[in-house]
């Protein structure tokens, strides 16, 4: 997969959203922290923590993805087909590993519209 | 000096309504659900706003004069109404989240989902001021029975069917409540809810009915299927109530016991995987709630005063937070009619005020510092760290950052932001804006001012979360999670949003189960005629015994584990064969 390309306006403000981080780390030598657990005293540690803990929870859940993951209609399988309609159709194009599932992704039904007045 | 004078003057003029003190909340909620049921749409609206309010004010009565009311039952005497701090707390704390939630349905013209509203509410009341099991397991079988409307009222073939297995889910929590509540009885010749702890098969019967409410490991199939099928309303009564009861009791008869630290956990953390990887995103929001349901149930495990405090002072937060991500999601999903995240994006162009309202939501569960999340959460992981559970600390850290990269950033980001779904919708009515709005001033407000919460909290304490390491800490944990977003997202890595479902526990009873039935009934043929044919004959003979058992229970009380365990075994029976008849039909 290649790197998404970013419009300016987002550039500019993950600009300072990396200032900003910086700015945390670096505050680890401003701010003498009063620390309970040893761990707490290694520099930088709870923004490596947050880090590599995200990064790791993602890579571990796409993993997961291999064992759990099923098409959409797997617990409706049973059901007679007259109560599908046909859905509205939209953009699948982000789904990138989705080709598998477009089988079943006309099967679901979009929410009939509820029939409430504003107050 | 002048305030607490206000306050003492006030306090002696609210004693003046003794008698609606003495009246039990529930009875009130009831009342009020008859109401709804045989008037039309504006007088019921009025009386639903109402009832809160009217709620609230019998709090501070009940504050001001503490009853006791007690009813006797055959030999037993029930305590309906017991009022400690800890039970108004909780009872404020749903009379607040009926006020909002009553609010945000406002324009909802249905009968069904008002009546449920007022019955669900009065029965979680009832639950919260019993003083002892018998009471309990009344009201915790009436919140079954009133929250499968909410599910019922979405009125699709799929939510009859979800609404059944919710309702299974649930009656069999407080058939286990029973028993094991009888049995307890048997054992010590009274019925009082204080401390139970895990000395006797009692005490492990009832922590499973309590768990299996909590969604416990194992038992969390029914949170993550019930609240995405439930309607925009719905899901916000169900995710504000039903959980919290159970943490509640669970705060008020397991206090300490070390077991539920590994179990709360385990709670924070699996949760999150799923998140992950989740497309429909009130689901997400129903995994996140176990994650934070793990937090708490944490804290009562570690048992300290701070650990407790911050367990209730977390289940508060979190009624008022979680409710405005699901009212937020369900006004996506009304304005929309989608709610899945590969089929969203975009929306703050058309929808910026819910936009920035539930990015309040997730700033709070993700427990950014000023935010509600923060005041509470902050106590419960010192209270870990401070009783040297150091991988347990580990584990919530990890269960910290990864709420704020699932709730936090997932449910706005692909909801709002992210790709351009080509969607337009308005924004949500003003009804939904305002109830909305409401949850997003307390949310700031407790964040700010957490005095205010810590003084209702049932143990004196001292703690302030706002001392700059906790403070520089959280922030760099939050700030480099959503770092990991960034960058995962930016390299293209990020797992895409796609249709689909994730095999989690409901596959044992979704498929597992009626698989196997299907499978081996066709083979069995004729034995399986004569099973069945054979547990009717049987379940008639039960019945004999049962009315037998009801003899003796008059005559005698030293029968009353026999006639419990007559009644579990036939209606566990009953439900059994009950649901495997609709999971086959």
């Amino acid at each position: 997969m290649s790197k998404v390309t970013v419009p300016p306006a987002v550039k500019r403000l993950l600009y300072v959203f990396y200032g900003l981080a910086a700015c945390l780390v670096l505050a680890d030598w401003l701010i003498h922290r009063h620390v309970s657990h040893p761990a707490e005293s290694v520099f930088a540690f709870y923004p490596l923590f947050g880090f590599v803990a995200c990064v790791l929870l993602v890579f571990a859940a796409a993993a997961m993805r291999r064992i759990v993951m099923r098409p959409p209609a797997y617990y409706e399988g049973a059901e007679p087909a007259d109560e599908k309609s046909e859905d509205v159709a939209f953009s699948e194009s982000d789904d990138v590993d989705g080709q598998i599932l477009e089988g079943e992704a006309q099967n679901r039904r979009v929410d009939p519209s509820p029939g409430e007045d504003g107050p | 000096m002048m305030e607490s004078q206000i306050i003492l003057a006030s306090l002696d003029w609210i004693a003046q309504f003794r008698v609606l003190a003495v009246v039990p909340p529930a009875v009130l909620y009831f009342l009020a659900a008859l109401l709804v049921l045989w008037s039309g749409h504006r007088v019921g609206r009025v009386v639903m706003l109402l009832m809160p309010v009217l709620g609230m004010f019998q709090l501070a009565a009940m504050f001001a004069i503490k009853p006791n009311v007690t009813l006797s039952l055959l030999d037993m005497s029930l305590v309906v109404l017991r009022v400690d701090s800890l039970s108004l707390l909780f009872a404020l704390l749903f009379n607040i989240a009926a006020l909002i939630g009553v609010i945000y349905a406002l324009h909802v013209r249905d009968r069904l989902q008002s009546v449920s509203a007022m019955c669900y509410v009065g029965s979680a009341l009832g639950a919260v001021f019993a003083g002892d099991l018998l009471t309990l397991f009344i009201f915790w079988e009436l919140l079954a029975l009133s929250s499968v409307g909410f599910i019922w009222a979405r009125r699709r073939p799929e939510s009859m069917a979800a609404g059944m297995r919710y309702l299974l889910v649930q009656i069999v929590s407080g058939l286990l409540l029973l028993a094991g509540a009888l049995y307890l009885y048997e054992q010590t010749g009274s019925l009082v809810f204080n401390h139970i702890g895990l000395d006797g098969p009692a005490g492990w019967l009832i922590l499973v009915a309590f768990g299996i409410k909590c969604g416990f490991p194992m038992f969390h199939g029914w949170i993550t299927e019930a609240y995405p099928a439930a309607t925009e309303a719905g899901a916000v009564f169900m995710a504000a109530i039903t959980t919290k009861v159970a943490v509640y009791a669970l705060a008020r008869g397991f206090q300490g016991e070390e077991l539920l630290v590994y179990v709360g956990v385990t709670m924070t953390c699996f949760p999150i995987f799923y998140a992950v990887i989740e497309n429909d995103l009130r689901r997400v929001l129903a995994y996140s709630m176990i994650n934070q349901l793990g937090f708490m149930v944490c804290g009562i495990g570690v048992g300290t005063t701070l650990a407790v405090n911050g367990a209730i002072a977390h289940a508060f937060n979190d009624v008022i937070f979680k409710g405005l991500l699901f009212m937020s999601m369900g006004a996506v999903l009304l304005q929309t009619g989608r709610i899945n995240a590969s089929e969203l994006g975009g929306l703050y162009r058309t929808m910026p005020k819910t936009t920035v309202l539930c990015i309040v939501g997730a700033m709070s569960i993700s427990a950014f510092p000023l935010f509600s999340g923060f005041v509470s959460k902050a106590m419960i992981v010192t209270a870990v760290l401070e009783e040297h559970y150091e991988w347990v600390w580990l584990a919530l850290l990890f269960a910290s950052a990864g709420v704020f990269h699932h709730a936090g950033i997932k449910i706005p980001y692909f909801a709002f932001f992210a790709h351009d779904s080509g969607l337009r919708p308005t924004e949500p009515p003003t009804n939904m804006l305002i109830a909305m709005t409401i949850s997003a001033v307390l949310c700031i407000g407790i964040g700010v001012f957490p005095l205010v919460l810590y003084q209702m909290l049932p143990f004196d304490m001292v703690y302030s979360p706002y001392d700059a390491t906790h403070v520089l800490a959280q922030l760099q944990l939050l700030w480099f999670s959503a770092l990991a977003f960034a960058w995962l997202n930016l390299r293209g890595w990020y797992p895409p949003e796609i249709r689909s479902v994730n095999l989690d526990v409901d596959w044992l009873f979704r498929k597992l189960v009626p698989g196997v039935v299907s499978v081996t009934m066709p083979h069995l043929g004729r034995i399986g005629e004569h099973l069945t044919f054979g547990i009717g004959q049987g379940l008639q003979r039960m019945g004999g015994f049962l009315a037998r058992g009801l003899v003796v229970l008059v005559g005698q009380a030293t029968s009353i584990r026999l006639m419990a365990m007559y009644l579990v075994i036939v209606l566990m029976l009953y439900l059994f064969l009950d649901g495997l008849m609709m999971l086959v039909g």
